[in-house]
């Protein structure tokens, strides 16, 4: 059973974390991405990849490191123009800072390393600090974590069950068509606003849908590259704590309903969803100059198991879900339940198919048949 | 552990409301300061006063149309600044930490007079950040007398520390943070623009030990620090490493100069080993 859950869960951090790391460890630049809106519009971008890969991504790859690792990032540039890694908020020393006029630049045909140590655990983020103003809104950013083996935030601090990377950003349509066109630069005004570089219905894909099972503390690694001010709200059934700020313990962790991120800030919240919740965190973009709302985006946060019936990937799937009361499946015989713990809660015959789980805690269940496929449920009250 | 050094623009006994011309690059505009002289040098001045103590200042109106006196201090009162009048103005007991006075009427907050108002600091190693971005079509307009319609998009051409703009914030010692290794120093910073800003230290995390609008932040050890319109903040650095880092607003159309890149609010940490 627990090899069961542990699949499960496998899966849903794939599905989740579709930009996550792959070795070998060596990034490059490129200005001639795709990038496409909601709307299918295919947008140049420039930005980062991994070499294996040969592409680059909006927002760039996810970089991954362990609480104390010595690091040596390779970076190489064939791309026209000049570019740098900047680590935002990694303190590391000059000259890895990728500021070309303390540092270096890092120009067309060549390969760097930039070399440091990932002393603390938290969230973190990486841009080009090349032509600043103009490389970020082309989409040259991307986010590191630092995490620890025991799953905790940071010494002494909670435990949790999984990271889930969030990223905010936004960039202006005229710019990314025409770059050198987008000078005066101060004038930039984003239109369109992404988190982890989608936008409305592409939110809604299974792979942008934050999946959690009941009991599951989730850490949302926030941080924005945006630029404007991003507001998010909390609905209560997340129970919502805030613990770290910018790759440090805040002094006292506080219940939020809502959070707002200034550009280049980072926060660690901790979720722990309610059973069968099916919902989103709202967030607003502000523009930063005027203070007008430009947008409205949101995180989706589902009962993984919700999803798994909804979306038709087992045959044997029951109905109501979520269920009060009685659950109808097909008659089926040498049925197992268990809890989202592995606790077996039934095992016998159905041979009308109804499973009664009025007096069953709330919370998500898997069911199976004999060897057949598992099904997903959930009780509520 | 040793401190910084840096010399303020201090006005302890009078200040001066004094007109005069801000040039930023081709832009000319209309413009108001909070001099330490009776003549316009373009920069605000700051005043320093001791903690928990009552404290007043002589403010002489050099313009020609009345203003209004306020500070950002908790239950901060309006004091009218007839226009050529002087006027002794009371400054509230306040603990230690970094505030601002400003002038609170509209044409005085968009023709940019005030200032870094420091509390409790004499003993201490203080930068200070004055935070401001400008629009010059706006400030032609508040100079002429008209109203200023806030429903229209706001698009400032000019973002400066000090009055200063990137790379001449390097000319100003108050803005430019020149270090030793393992220096501890405090820097007062303040937002006297229309807009929130924000800042991000490059080679450092920064502990914020002041702030008048978000006290639950104190503590906090922070990379980047949002400093809202009229807020004023107080962090100390710790200089643990060698080296030069910029320190610059993150919300990105703020480094540059009437569009040019790289400008407007950058400054540098320069910590000598």
């Amino acid at each position: 059973m627990k090899r069961i859950s542990l699949a499960l869960t496998a899966l849903i951090l794939l599905a989740s974390n579709a930009w996550s790391q792959m070795p070998p460890p060596q990034l490059f630049s490129e200005m001639d991405g795709i990038h496409f809106l909601a709307d299918g519009t295919a947008l140049p971008i420039w930005g980062y990849g991994w070499m294996t890969d040969g592409f680059i991504t909006l927002p760039g790859p996810l970089l991954t490191y362990t609480e104390g690792e010595q690091v040596d990032l390779n970076f190489s540039n064939p791309s026209p123009e000049s570019h740098t890694i900047h680590l935002h908020g990694l303190d590391v020393d000059q000259a890895n800072d990728g500021v070309p006029t303390t540092s270096f630049f890092v120009v067309t045909g060549q390969s760097t390393t930039y070399s440091f140590t990932a002393d603390r655990p938290g969230t973190f983020l990486y841009h080009c600090h090349v032509t600043t103003t103009l490389h970020l809104t082309m989409g040259m950013y991307g986010m590191i974590l630092v995490t620890r083996p025991d799953m905790t935030l940071f010494d002494g601090g909670p435990s949790y069950d999984q990271d889930i990377p969030v990223f905010f950003s936004d960039l202006e349509i005229a710019t990314n068509l025409d770059p050198p066109g987008s000078f005066p630069f101060h004038t930039i005004r984003p239109d369109v606003f992404m988190v982890n570089g989608k936008s409305d219905n592409q939110l809604e894909q299974a792979a942008q849908i934050v999946h959690y099972e009941p009991g599951q503390t989730l850490a949302l690694r926030l941080g924005s590259m945006a630029y404007s001010r991003v507001m998010c709200t909390f609905p209560s059934e997340l129970n919502a704590v805030c613990q770290m700020s910018d790759g440090r313990p805040v002094p006292e962790p506080f219940a939020l309903d809502s959070l707002e991120i200034y550009p280049g800030e980072r926060f660690t919240v901790l979720i722990t969803p309610e059973a069968g919740w099916d919902g989103t965190i709202d967030v607003d973009y502000w523009n930063m100059a005027d203070g007008f709302i430009e947008d409205t985006q949101m995180i989706r946060v589902r009962d993984a198991a919700l999803d798994v019936s909804e979306t038709g990937q087992t045959p044997w799937a029951g109905f109501p879900n979520p269920a009060q009361h009685v659950i109808q499946y097909p008659p089926a015989f040498n049925v197992t339940v268990w809890d989202a713990w592995g606790r077996e809660m039934f095992n016998g015959d159905l041979p009308d198919g109804r499973l009664h789980v009025q007096q069953w805690p709330v919370g998500s269940y898997l069911i199976r048949s004999g060897t057949g496929p598992i099904s997903r449920f959930v009780v509520t009250d | 552990m040793g401190v910084c050094s840096a010399t303020a623009m201090n006005a302890q006994d009078t200040l001066w409301i004094v007109p005069g011309t801000f040039i930023q690059g081709n832009d000319t505009m209309p413009a108001l300061r909070a001099e330490t002289q009776a003549s316009w040098t373009g920069f605000n001045a700051v005043i320093d006063r001791e903690a928990n103590t009552d404290a007043s200042i002589v403010v002489f109106n050099a313009d020609s149309v009345a203003h209004t006196w306020s500070t950002n201090a908790p239950d901060a009162e309006n004091v009218t600044l007839p226009a050529g009048a002087t006027v002794n103005v009371e400054l509230p007991s306040l603990p230690q930490g970094s505030y601002q006075y400003f002038l609170n009427d509209e044409q005085g907050k968009i023709l940019g007079a005030g200032g870094l108002l420091r509390i409790g600091w004499s003993t201490e190693t203080l930068f200070y950040w004055n935070l401001r971005e400008w629009q010059p079509s706006m400030m032609e307009l508040s100079a002429a007398g008209e109203a200023i319609d806030w429903s229209l998009p706001y698009v400032p051409r000019h973002f400066t520390i000090n009055e200063r703009s990137y790379p001449s914030t390097g000319d100003d010692p108050n803005a430019y943070v020149a270090v030793n290794l393992n220096d501890t120093c405090y820097i007062s910073i303040s937002n006297f623009g229309h807009m929130n800003h924000v800042l991000h230290f490059h080679g450092f995390h920064v502990d914020i030990i002041s702030a008048t609008d978000h006290p639950e932040r104190l503590g906090w050890n922070k990379d980047t620090v949002p400093i809202r319109k009229g807020e004023s903040l107080t962090v100390r650095l710790v200089a643990f490493q060698a080296g030069m880092y910029p320190v610059h607003n993150h919300n990105l159309i703020a480094v540059t100069n009437a569009g040019f890149y790289p400008g407007g609010m950058i400054t540098t940490i320069n910590v000598m080993p």
